[in-house]
């Protein structure tokens, strides 16, 4: 098995005593799909963007992080070929990921602006590959008849899918996700989880940040657990009962991590990646 | 099955229409340089910056005084009549008047002054003092009516009574109209420095004066005292300092010119009667003069107003364009944004009449000084604010760079702010326009200055009344065109 996304001895201060990340070590194999889980203000966000080379680690001799075989960061110092690697990380964020003014499918082809030259898109020149990669990529999340409205008439749940496909068009060989379902309601939640899937059912390595436990163990076979920046827990989802996570983090943040009242949690994993909707039996 | 296509929107259709009326425009533009050798005079303009002298300029320190003087009384006398007149400005007419007072450009009002007052300290005091009034009665009303508002949300609530609103409430209004005056204040002293080029004894007579002579060491020391007056207002001009300053200034505006009682009758008996009336001929002939000034005059006059006035305009919009990533944080580190910010500084304080009497004397008679001066001094304005929304913009932390980045990710966002600021601009654009026709250019301040010079008052008042005319005009469509678009303007720029 090949080893996508490798930390070794992580550590990140922001300007304060407190550790955001403290001693991180995580590996995470190609077309595994794996959830982030931990309170808010327990690192989630700072690790992945550690991983996508946007923040510099602590200067720890030790400190490492290594994309698909090449070293991206070492010692909080980037590699010199850092937008390059860069390239093959797609990243979808809670928000802000779209702008609102352009129309859907040039948001999406944004991803492609990266590796065409620098006067095609001054002039809005892509290529008739890009678009349509554009167009497929919109086709997999599901978003394809929204291609020429303005990115604001679409709600949030669809912006997040493309978001997803903006990542695509980007040809990444990982998709890093932080929280894209925060602040959804739970159909459109589950709809980009589900396109998420989708991706790593065809390959993809993902890794994807959440704020609820319940999602991760639907979606994910493995989740890493973070609590002010340590890692208290790696390993399959389905271990993850509600008394595990009260040892984790104490009874009151542990209930405060399901989205669903507790009669409806369930600790199966879907192994198939076939997922049932969430709310169904509510 | 047709695909829906994506709907631009209206502020893509009416950009391009300004770009396509300015491109007519083009081709009825003047546009050329007539001087024999334009870059060697420039070259010497810039060599006078290394041999800075102050040699002939015995009456700087008086020069400077005069300028700072003027626009102090101006602008303290408009801010304490716009504040009167900002308590009844829901009073139809007192709105009317002061659209009517604020359409005349300064230039125009002391170009009138300068008739019956002659030299008299009046002149200049009223020549800025008028136009202030009006501006400052329709700010000072508007930021009256945004505490008026929240004083309703107050007693609304029940989360206070009165007298916690005056005491919450007027502190903040306070800092609204002071932070707003001095903004003012300081385009007092640019307007009173231009008002020396029509003959006042400010910065502008100088500055003339050692632009004729070819004296562009002197030049510089005049120009580098304005910019750090300027600069440094903050610091000098202190609300505690002002009774004192007004004081001293009565006294430095002072000169021995007498007011003649005759002088002004006869002006308003006399000299602005329309010559036919005065000469007692038949209404016929009357009808004559008018239908004549109106097509020699005026009307080749309001064309070449709004074709200058419409290039500048896409000029102005492309410079800023240009100029604002300068002053962001999305584009620059702190040290290039700071030599942005000085550029634009300069630019900005650098009053478009003044530009364009440089840009003049070096590359002859045309339309093209106008133009580039009128575009530096509003693309430096426009591009300071731009700049600083830009600063504002939450974008993803892996969005692009350089190029992309300015297409892609700024420029869409800051796209409408763009618009309303530059739509907000062009009234002042067109009056600006209309001024520079004293340099030579066929706008309309070329006919209402050489119907001065000719000592044919009557018509110089007809034509600043249809220069004010086409300056409300341009107002009424700049607003419609902004709420069409549904744009805003703050505070700041007003
Ligand atoms: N740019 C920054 N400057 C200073 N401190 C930061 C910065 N970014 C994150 N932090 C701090 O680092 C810690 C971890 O933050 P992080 O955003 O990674 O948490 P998170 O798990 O993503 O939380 P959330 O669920 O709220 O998104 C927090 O204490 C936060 O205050
Ligand atoms: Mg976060």
């Amino acid at each position: 098995m090949t080893v996508a996304i490798n930390v070794t001895q992580v550590s990140k201060h922001f300007r304060s005593d407190k550790a955001a990340l403290s001693d991180v070590s995580l590996t995470v194999n190609k077309g595994e799909m794996v959830a982030l889980i931990g309170a808010s203000g327990s690192g989630k966000s700072t690790l992945l963007r550690v991983i996508a080379g946007l923040l510099k680690t602590d200067k720890a001799s030790s400190a490492k992080v290594d994309v698909l075989g090449k070293t991206l960061q070492a010692s909080g110092q980037l590699a010199k070929d850092v937008r390059q690697q860069r390239a093959q990380v797609g990243f979808i964020f809670q928000q802000f990921n779209l702008v609102n003014r352009l129309s859907v499918l040039l948001n999406t082809l944004m991803g492609s602006l990266g590796r065409i030259p620098k006067w095609r898109g001054l002039l809005g020149l892509f290529y008739t590959a890009d678009k349509h990669l554009a167009m497929q990529a919109l086709q997999r999340v599901g978003m394809e008849h929204t291609a020429t409205q303005r990115a604001s008439t679409l709600s949030g749940g669809q912006q997040q899918r493309v978001a997803i496909a903006r990542a695509l068009v980007q040809k990444p060989s990982i998709v890093l996700a932080d929280e894209p379902i925060a602040s959804l309601d739970p159909e459109s939640a589950r709809k980009v989880m589900d396109a998420l899937a989708d991706l790593n059912k065809e390959g993809m390595t993902v890794l994807v940040s959440l704020h609820q436990v319940d999602y991760a163990i639907r979606y994910c076979k493995r989740t890493v657990a973070l609590k002010d920046g340590v890692v208290v827990y790696d390993g399959p989802s389905s271990e993850l009962t509600p008394e595990k996570l009260d040892k984790l983090y104490g009874a009151t943040s542990a209930s405060e991590m399901y989205a669903f009242p507790s009669n409806d949690r369930s600790t199966s994993v879907s192994t198939d990646n076939t997922v049932q909707p969430l709310a169904a039996n509510a | 099955m047709t695909k829906p296509s994506f709907q631009h929107s209206r502020r893509w259709t009416l950009s391009w229409c300004f770009v396509a009326i300015a491109a007519v425009c083009l081709l009825f533009a003047d546009i050329r340089i007539t001087t024999y050798d334009p870059w060697t005079e420039l070259g010497r303009l810039f060599s006078g910056l290394l041999n800075l002298s102050t040699v002939g300029l015995d009456d700087l320190g008086f020069t400077l005084l005069q300028t700072v003087a003027f626009a102090l009384l101006g602008v303290t006398l408009g801010s304490v009549c716009g504040l009167s007149l900002a308590l009844i400005f829901h009073w139809r007419w007192v709105r009317i008047m002061c659209a009517l007072l604020r359409s005349v450009h300064e230039i125009f009002w002391a170009l009138i002054f300068l008739q019956f007052f002659g030299l008299h300290p009046l002149t200049g005091l009223l020549a800025l003092a008028i136009p202030y009034t009006a501006t400052f009665a329709k700010i000072y009303a508007e930021i009256l009516e945004e505490g008026d508002l929240s004083a309703l949300n107050v007693l609304a609530h029940g989360t206070g009574n009165i007298s916690s609103f005056f005491y919450a409430r007027v502190p903040d209004l306070y800092q609204h109209f002071k932070t707003y005056t001095a903004y003012r204040m300081e385009c007092g002293l640019r307007s009173s420095a231009i008002l020396g080029f029509i003959g006042l004894p400010t910065l502008g007579f100088s500055l003339s004066t050692s632009f004729m002579e070819g004296l562009y060491g002197q030049v510089w020391v005049l120009l580098i005292l304005f910019y750090v007056l300027i600069a440094t207002m903050r610091y000098w001009l202190r609300p505690s300092l002002l009774p004192l300053y007004l004081i001293a200034s009565v006294f430095i505006v002072n000169n021995d010119t007498e007011l003649s009682m005759t002088n002004i009758s006869r002006f308003f008996t006399h000299d602005i009667v329309p010559a036919p009336i005065r000469n007692g001929e038949s209404l016929a002939s009357f009808w004559q003069w008018l239908s004549d000034l109106l097509m020699t005059q005026a009307l080749p006059g309001i064309m070449n107003t709004l074709v200058l006035s419409q290039i500048a305009l896409v000029a102005s919009a492309i410079c800023t364009l240009l100029l604002f990533p300068l002053v962001s944080k999305q584009f620059f580190g702190r040290f290039p944004r700071s030599v942005g910010h000085f550029f634009l500084v300069i630019m900005r304080s650098t009053p478009e009449y003044l530009l364009a009497y440089i840009l003049l004397l070096m590359w002859g008679p045309s339309m093209l000084p106008a133009i580039v001066a009128l575009a530096l001094h509003n693309g430096a304005i426009i591009g300071h604010l731009v700049g600083r929304y830009s600063d504002e913009l939450v974008m993803r932390q892996d969005a692009s760079f350089g190029l992309n980045r300015y297409n892609y990710e700024v420029l869409p966002r800051v796209y409408g702010q763009f618009l309303a600021f530059l739509f907000y601009r062009w009234e002042v654009i067109v009056r600006e326009t209309a001024i520079l026709g004293i340099l030579g250019v066929a706008t309309l301040g070329f006919y209402i200055d050489s119907a001065i010079q000719e000592i044919r008052i009557d018509r110089a008042v007809v034509l600043i009344i249809i220069t004010a005319l086409l300056n409300l005009a341009i107002d009424m469509v700049s607003r419609r065109v902004r709420f069409w678009l549904r744009v805003k303007t703050d505070l700041s720029i007003r």
